[in-house]
């Protein structure tokens, strides 16, 4: 076990608590939309933002048995109701938390942290981020802008007492290894988005971190470029021995570079798996709309699953209880008039919205679930397809998964 | 003050020992007063620009009064403070036999109690406006406080410092009231050129006039040269 954490984060109108384990050679995303707290975490992990002792957070009472989301969903209810009746652990807790809140007003953030950060066995959330031996490669780089990219890459060597000779001939070394040799002696303003993203990864593994922090490593890059830096950074961590933790709100970037996928929304997680998984069997809407999927909570009985009162689908998979089903737009059919033959899956729906979707158009759906449907632009027009037309939709039983909530 | 000029005196006048004396005194303790406050000032500045410290706005406070305070006001407060029976002043005395009021010390220290504001206010400027991050990367590759400032912000802040250093270096050496107030009027000893040309005034206009220019040209010369070199890098 190499990175093992937990990261708690309270700010004002945010709460982050986000369990978090990383295997030495593995690289784990963060997938989230923006405001998630990903990039929270990350900082967390840096040390950027402090942990606090569990003790002062009353963390034993709050890490006794409850999972995460409980506990977060329990401080939701009490930080918006106070819930005074509910007894005197509750109050008193309640009470610890408000003090806390009022510390952290007064300190430098205003952020309240918890929880803790265990690097290979060791504890490490009580050291400064100039002793945690982490790489950080951040959203725009910070390259010192007054450095060369020689210089930038030589300057965690020399910060950790290498001599400067031997720090430059490190640098160089990493330089040339991302391809970046001829352009040593130049200024951070000087080169392009790619390559001064590759200094500051050349910056960041110099040091030999344990640890190894991306925050959206990609997003500052055009898309050509995007996709030569994505080639290169995988080969990098690929070979990178400690653990690594990247940030990311591009589906495409965490299961190109990613070993393990964990989705974060609202400074909780909502699902871990590997991509595989995370593509096939999505558990939020969110996660549904990234990888393109149309997604639906109901109750199973068999091959059928109730999603609600007047709208019932039927499966290829058997199942009982709380069940997601999952199929893509692609799946879905469209027509004009009631189809004859299957009864099975088929339902009147308004049409909303028509959108381009590669190839194809992308047709969202009202009706007794909203649902996406991709045609060709030729069925589109022979539908006669517009806002407000009213049409009937199908989908084959075997195009439709299912799998337990 | 150019037509007024006695101009056919001007070489004796310009040669006169108590004028050079004082031009190498107002240069000298003007420059001395300006390493003062950068290594007081600039370390005061971090502070106030980050730390985030309680208590913050009534140091800044205290920071700029020295800018709204009549310098001779400042003066009478330093020989309170540093008088020989003053509160630092006293324990001064006993324990290093330092005294400084009345002397080229007592010089330096009015002057840098006057010009401090200026530099402190732009450097403050430059760090507000540089970006706390980059010191954070640093930190990320392992540099501790001190060497992020010192190989990171500092470089980043360097136009900010240069022209906070040349503000305070031009008041100070301009500096009259808390000079002669803290420090006295001593030829060769504390008397700087704004207090020569004070002296001058009583006596014999057409010094004075003489003494104004050479302040004059001398300021306006190193203020266009420092300019050049280091504001519009």
């Amino acid at each position: 076990m190499s990175l093992d954490a937990r990261l708690v984060v309270s700010r004002a109108k945010f709460q982050l608590d986000l369990p978090l384990t990383v295997e030495s050679g593995e690289v784990v995303a963060l997938l989230g939309p923006n405001g998630a707290g990903k990039t929270t975490a990350l900082r967390a992990l840096a040390g950027l933002i402090p942990l606090e002792g569990q003790n002062r957070q009353g963390g034993n009472v709050r890490r006794g048995g409850k999972g995460g989301n409980a506990e977060k969903a329990a401080r939701d209810g009490q930080g918006r109701v106070g819930q005074g009746g509910e007894g005197h652990g509750e109050q008193a807790e309640q009470a610890e938390r408000d003090a806390g809140g009022d510390r952290a007003e007064r300190g430098e953030l205003g952020e309240r942290a918890g929880g803790y950060v265990t690097l290979d066995g060791r504890r490490i959330d009580g050291l400064p981020p100039e002793q945690r031996r982490i790489g950080v490669v951040f959203q725009d780089y910070l390259l010192f802008p007054h450095l060369s990219a020689l210089e930038n890459v030589a300057f965690g060597p020399r910060c950790r007492g290498v001599d400067k000779g031997e720090a430059r001939r490190a640098a160089a070394e990493w330089l040339e290894l991302v391809g970046l040799a001829e352009h040593a002696r130049k200024k951070p303003r000087q080169l392009s988005g790619g390559q001064a993203q590759r200094v500051a990864l050349a910056r960041a593994l110099v040091t030999e971190p344990r640890l190894l922090l991306l925050d959206e490593p990609l997003a500052a890059l055009d898309a050509r470029t995007r996709m030569d830096t994505r080639a290169h950074l995988r080969t990098r961590l690929a070979s990178h021995p400690g653990a690594t933790v990247l940030v990311t709100h591009d589906p495409l970037d965490a299961m190109m570079l990613a070993d393990r996928l964990v989705i974060v929304e609202d400074g909780a997680v909502v699902q871990v798996g590997d991509a595989a998984t995370i593509t096939s069997r999505p558990r939020t809407d969110y996660v549904a709309r990234l990888v393109g999927l149309n997604l639906y909570r109901g109750v199973a009985s068999g091959h059928t699953v109730r999603v609600s009162e007047e709208f019932d689908l039927t499966t290829a998979d058997r199942g009982e209880g709380e069940v997601f089903v999952a199929f893509p737009p692609a799946a879905v059919a469209l027509w004009a008039e009631r189809p004859e033959g299957s009864p099975r899956n088929t339902w009147p729906a308004e049409v909303a919205a028509i959108a381009r979707h590669g190839d194809s158009l992308r047709i969202e759906l009202t009706g007794p679930a909203p649902v996406a449907a991709d045609v060709t632009p030729a069925a589109a027009v022979d539908l006669d397809l517009a806002p407000g037309r009213h049409i009937w939709a199908s989908v084959k039983a075997s195009e439709a998964r299912s799998y337990p909530a | 003050m150019l037509i007024r000029a006695p101009w056919s005196t001007l070489p004796q006048r310009l040669t006169e020992p108590g004028v050079l004396a004082a031009l190498r005194l107002s240069l000298l303790t003007a420059s001395l007063a300006t390493l003062l406050c950068l290594a007081l000032g600039v370390p005061l500045a971090w502070v106030l620009a980050r730390s985030g410290l309680p208590g913050l706005r009534f140091v800044r406070a205290l920071v700029t009064v020295p800018l709204v305070l009549p310098p001779v006001v400042g003066g009478v407060a330093l020989l309170l403070v540093f008088g020989r029976r003053g509160l630092v002043g006293s324990w001064l005395d006993a324990t290093f036999g330092v005294s400084l009021p009345f002397t080229t010390a007592g010089v330096v220290l009015a002057e840098a109690f006057v010009a401090m504001p200026f530099l402190i206010i732009s450097v403050e400027g430059a760090l507000r406006a540089a970006d706390a991050r980059y010191e954070e990367a640093a930190a990320t590759l392992g540099a501790n406080r001190w060497t992020a400032f010192r190989r990171v912000t500092l470089p980043l802040i360097a136009p900010g410092v240069a022209a906070g250093a040349v503000l305070c270096w031009a008041r100070a050496l301009g500096e009259f009231g808390a000079t002669i107030t803290f420090a006295g009027n001593f030829p060769g000893r504390t008397q700087t050129m704004p207090l020569a040309v004070y002296l001058a005034l009583e006596q014999d206009l057409d010094s004075a006039i003489v003494l104004s220019l050479v302040l004059l040209v001398v300021s306006v010369g190193i203020l266009a040269a420092l300019r050049d070199r280091w504001l519009t890098a």
